[in-house]
């Protein structure tokens, strides 16, 4: 351990420098963690000169999934709370803007706060009465909010009341296409021209990218401020036990709503911006599915839930691997099972996610791993940091403390204990979990030894 | 059978004298204490976990609340702490009526309580888990990324006895250390009145005694103390008072000298002398 | 969803299909609560096994060319093999924490019915019909099919009630959903049992898969709409009641067709849904089932 002063600048009684706001800005005296954090956001800016002019779009499209991912962190990977169905805010803000603005023909400026207002409505209507029951039943309300929508598209796809006139598109969509933010076409609310030799329409797309990436920043500084302020703490202990959270005189209700809420407003605001870009137009097969719940959720769950950060960095990679799927000289037939890595798609990322699932529940980033439930305590243990009860019996920890796979294991197997296949499996699991917390461990203890 | 804290209490099998500083007080009523408790039950379907209890807790004294398993104590205590309402009765802390108000309101009255299936975060550092009841109940708070919290927090845990254990996680703790943790928990949130759910249930010898002298201290510190537990061992030294309760009721109130000699407390909690 | 066999507005046959329909929703639907109530987990994956059972019927009538008969017993068996290779592969190890194994069940769903499609038949299957033809009751004519339908699924929800309630395995059925450490402290291997949920689980809804297929064709994402009305179902009849499925499966199967076939067609699955949502905001635990709320 440190002498003096520590990684996070306390001293060795644990008490805090309180330092003040320019140390903590100055690049140079950030963790390496944060480096690391900056370095990607530098290379996210400049990413798209580097890439065909014509996939683009599919980029911005990557941006639009990092938000959804990191809305659906905000309250899923924080407060524990699932949501299943998150794509219902998705489209709440996308539906919203684009009913707006083609049926009611606001401009995209007035259109997509509405919709945002609205999606974090939605958000409030459902998450008061979802979040009284028990986890299970929150996730399948979630669940069921999209086929409900799907129906509800059908029933009044002519037609919906006042709201919209022009009906709510069925199955297919809308005919007309929204306003788009900034393009090269004449009905943009901001028409680019040509630029530095680049024609117009790709002018176009490299803008409405960098608008979709500033929106990414923006999100992502006011994410990282409340889950790193005591409302994320709050957030973390309302998943772990809501109980000691109340006992300690706070309210779990009123944070949970309000992560869900946030949740939502965030998933709108997104919605609504990419349905005036090129990456998304508002159609049902694209926004409104459980797939694309699915993606968001494995995207968080392979970046790790629970640190925003995580979130964004599994939805670039996912949609990152989709484009390298896709590109012309992979389009070959795989050996054993005739189809070409992009006809595969999605399998292969869920694979991932159901094995990160299995093997590292708490995913890739780094920064999740200080705060999983087993691992602080497993690695002191390792190290053979041992205390004496003051009986000289064992630690609580010792008798009480075990992985939930392996206590499941060894308590409810047959007579006769776990079957050979049982304990190969668990074996290879533990295998494994050990493995990736010695490496992150390894991983971390370099970095500082680095920074010294 | 229950009684209240009239004047009028000279059930044979309570008092052993008129000198049994409650049997000064008046009929219960909301000020008689800080916290008031008037026939209280709680029934869970077909079964009474509590049968119409009262009692009165008064300012900085330490109150045990004794029983054998089973005979209501924490179910006593969740009623009052807001875990759940009780289906009859009221609860008044400090003169007003809080009957049924939730847990963390509770707190913010004053109320603290420790469980006694201790309820750490095992995710977070000991530090963390006192300076999250240190934390404002407010959606958008900075508090804990200035130091001052911090400073709090560890200061509370070397209050408790965790000083040295600040930075590892619950799952490393000892028994004791949960306790201390739970206190630590309790007393972060700035109570006045603390209720201790079977503190020294698990712990050594030398282990009671330090609790029990910390509780001590706390108390020397202003606060008032019920403690709940069935091991009389360390609780008689520690309290002023004594409440016994079996199956839901009430049998014996008094010093502890009295609760000792008390048949019915005898008979029905240690089948003997005491 | 629930189409009508035949579009008369033959009264015999309209209630024959409710009678009818609404059993086979109720095998898929006590196999999901069967295995949430003694598991503790929402298989999520329970619409892939259906679709599972449709696919396997439609090789086993198509590619192998046997009867259809025989695809309805490739298909149980089919259903039932998945959800015990699930049960055993993964979830057993994942199964004391509830946001993984609910993430991982539906996941894995995803994958099974997407492999299908893409290794399988992205479009329509059909498969040929159990009993053609139409028997004269009481002077009305009804499908044969429906008749068998209500008939098989009956017959195989009796035999479950008898298992459950006469047998010991049966009985360490109900101890485990009960109690899964008190079972276990009598002796009950908790694994083995559940398994047995599982294998239930995946027979009763791999068997409703090829009755569906045969009704009304299949596809890759034919377990969604299902699964979803047996969400509505179980959580009306109360998650982890046997009974309570039964119940709720007949309440929605016989609302929504009559929704159906005397409103509007395209309100099909809709009040099956606004049951479950009533339902969930008012009184979560269902007619039958434990306590829900936080």
């Amino acid at each position: 351990m440190s002498t003096a002063t520590d990684r996070d600048g306390h001293d060795d009684r644990g008490r805090g420098r309180g330092g003040d706001l320019t140390s903590l800005l100055d690049p140079r005296s950030l963790p390496l963690r944060h480096q690391f954090g900056l370095v990607g956001l530098v290379l996210l800016a400049i990413f798209p000169l580097f890439v065909p002019t014509t996939d683009i779009p599919t980029f911005i499209g990557a941006i639009y999934l990092m938000l959804f991912a990191m809305s659906w962190d905000a309250v899923s990977g924080y407060t524990g709370q699932i949501s299943l169905g998150h794509a219902f805010f998705f489209t709440l803000g996308g539906y919203g803007s684009a009913i707006l603005n083609i049926q009611h023909g606001l401009n995209p400026f007035l259109s997509i706060p509405i919709a945002t207002a609205v999606a974090a409505l939605g958000g409030l209507l459902i998450g008061v009465p979802a979040l009284r029951v028990r986890g299970p039943y929150l996730a399948l309300i979630t669940l069921i909010l999209i086929p409900i929508t799907r129906q509800l598209f059908v029933l009044f796809s002519d037609s919906f009341l006042f709201i919209a006139p022009g009906g709510l598109g069925g199955n297919s969509g809308f005919t007309t296409p929204t306003t788009p933010l900034v393009g090269a076409q004449p009905g943009a609310v901001i028409t680019v021209g040509e630029l530095g030799g680049l024609g117009r329409f790709v002018v176009g797309n490299l803008a409405s990218y960098y608008v979709a990436f500033l929106l990414f920043l923006i999100v992502l500084v006011v994410l990282l401020a409340i889950t790193r302020s005591d409302a994320g703490n709050v957030f973390k202990a309302i998943s772990e036990d809501e109980s000691a959270v109340a006992a300690s005189g706070l309210n779990p209700a009123k944070f949970k709503i309000f992560a869900f809420v946030l949740s939502a407003a965030v998933g709108g605001l997104a919605g609504a911006m990419a349905v005036h870009s090129p990456a998304l137009n508002p159609l049902p097969q694209q926004l409104l599915t459980i797939e694309l719940s699915l993606t968001v959720i494995i995207a968080a769950v392979i970046g790790g839930i629970g640190t925003i950060v995580g979130a964004a960095v599994g939805a670039f990679a996912f949609e990152l691997t989709e484009f390298i799927f896709g590109l012309s000289t992979l389009q070959f037939q795989l050996p054993l099972v005739g189809q070409s890595l992009e006809d595969l798609f999605p399998l292969p990322l869920f694979l991932i996610g159901v094995l990160t699932l299995f093997f590292l529940p708490e995913g890739i980033v780094p920064g999740n791993i200080e705060l999983g439930r087993d691992a602080l305590t497993w690695l002191r243990q390792r190290r053979g940091d041992r205390e004496a009860a003051a009986d000289g019996g064992e630690s609580w920890a010792e008798t009480e403390f075990e992985p939930a796979g392996r206590r499941n294991l060894e308590a409810t197997s047959g007579p006769g204990g776990p079957s050979g296949f049982e304990r190969t499996v668990e074996r290879y699991r533990k295998r494994a979990l050990e493995y990736g917390h010695d490496a992150l461990d390894r991983t971390r203890r370099v970095i500082r030894e680095y920074r010294r | 059978m229950s009684t209240t804290t009239d004047a009028d209490t000279s059930d044979d099998s309570t008092s052993t004298g008129t000198e049994t500083g409650l049997a000064a007080e008046t009929a219960a009523g909301p000020d008689d204490g800080v916290l008031v408790v008037e026939h209280l039950t709680k029934r869970f379907g077909g079964l009474t976990a509590v049968d119409d209890l009262s009692f009165a807790v008064q300012e900085q004294e330490i109150l045990g609340f004794i029983g054998p398993n089973g005979a209501g104590k924490s179910t006593t205590f969740n009623c009052i702490t807001g875990t759940y309402p009780p289906t009859e009765g009221t609860v008044y802390y400090r003169g007003e009526d809080v009957t049924g108000e939730s847990a963390y309101d509770m707190v913010k009255r004053g109320m603290a309580r420790t469980f006694q299936s201790f309820a750490p975060l095992y995710d977070r550092t000991v530090v963390k888990n006192v300076a999250l009841a240190l934390t404002p109940d407010k959606l958008f708070s900075l508090s804990g990324l200035r130091g001052g919290t911090r400073d709090r927090a560890v200061e509370i845990c070397e209050r408790v006895g965790l000083g040295d254990r600040l930075d590892q996680t619950p799952g490393e703790l000892p028994h004791a250390g949960l306790l201390r943790l739970e206190l630590g928990r309790a007393l972060a949130t700035d109570p006045e009145l603390i209720l201790v759910d079977e503190p020294f249930a698990g712990l050594s010898n030398q282990e009671v005694g330090e609790v029990s002298d910390l509780l001590a201290d706390l108390r020397a510190e202003g606060l008032t103390l019920v403690v709940v537990d069935h091991n009389m061992r360390g609780l008689l030294d520690l309290i002023d008072r004594a409440i016994v309760i079996t199956f839901g009721s009430m049998i014996a109130e008094g010093t502890p000298e009295e609760i000792r000699t008390d048949e019915q407390v005898q008979e029905a909690y240690l089948g003997g002398e005491l | 969803m629930l189409e009508l066999v035949s579009l008369q507005t033959n009264y015999a046959n309209v209630l024959l299909n409710a009678l009818s329909i609404s059993a086979l929703y109720a095998l898929v639907a006590i196999g999901f609560t069967m295995i949430f109530g003694v598991g503790g987990v929402l298989n999520l994956a329970h619409g892939a096994l259906i679709t599972v059972g449709g696919f396997t019927a439609f090789w086993t009538t198509g590619a192998l060319g046997l009867s259809i008969w025989a695809g309805l017993l490739a298909g149980a068996l089919l259903g039932g093999l998945v959800a015990a290779a699930l049960y055993l592969g993964v979830v057993q190890f994942v199964q004391d924490d509830a946001v993984v194994v609910l993430l991982l069940t539906l996941i894995i769903g995803f994958m099974i019915t997407n492999g299908l499609r893409i290794f399988g038949q992205a479009g329509t299957i059909s498969i040929p019909q159990i009993i053609g033809g139409s028997t004269s009751f009481l002077g009305t004519p009804v499908e044969n099919v429906s008749i068998f339908i209500f008939v098989a699924s009956w017959v195989l929800i009796g035999a479950l009630f008898a298992f459950v309630n006469y047998t010991a395995t049966g009985k360490a059925i109900l101890a485990v959903s009960m109690s899964d450490k008190g079972a276990s402290l009598v002796g009950i291997p908790s694994t083995r049992i559940n398994l047995y949920t599982w294998i239930i689980g995946g027979l009763f809804a791999g068997f409703a898969g090829v009755l569906l297929t045969s009704l009304q064709g299949g596809s890759w994402d034919m377990g969604i709409s299902p699964l979803v009305l047996s969400f509505a179902i179980v959580v009306l009849g109360g998650l982890g009641s046997i009974r309570g499925s039964v119940i709720g499966a007949y309440i929605i199967g016989f609302i929504d067709t009559i929704t159906v076939s005397i409103f509007d067609p395209q309100l099909a699955g809709l009040t099956g849904l606004a049951i479950l949502i009533v339902v969930l905001l008012v009184r979560p635990q269902g007619l039958l089932g434990r306590e829900a709320t936080a």
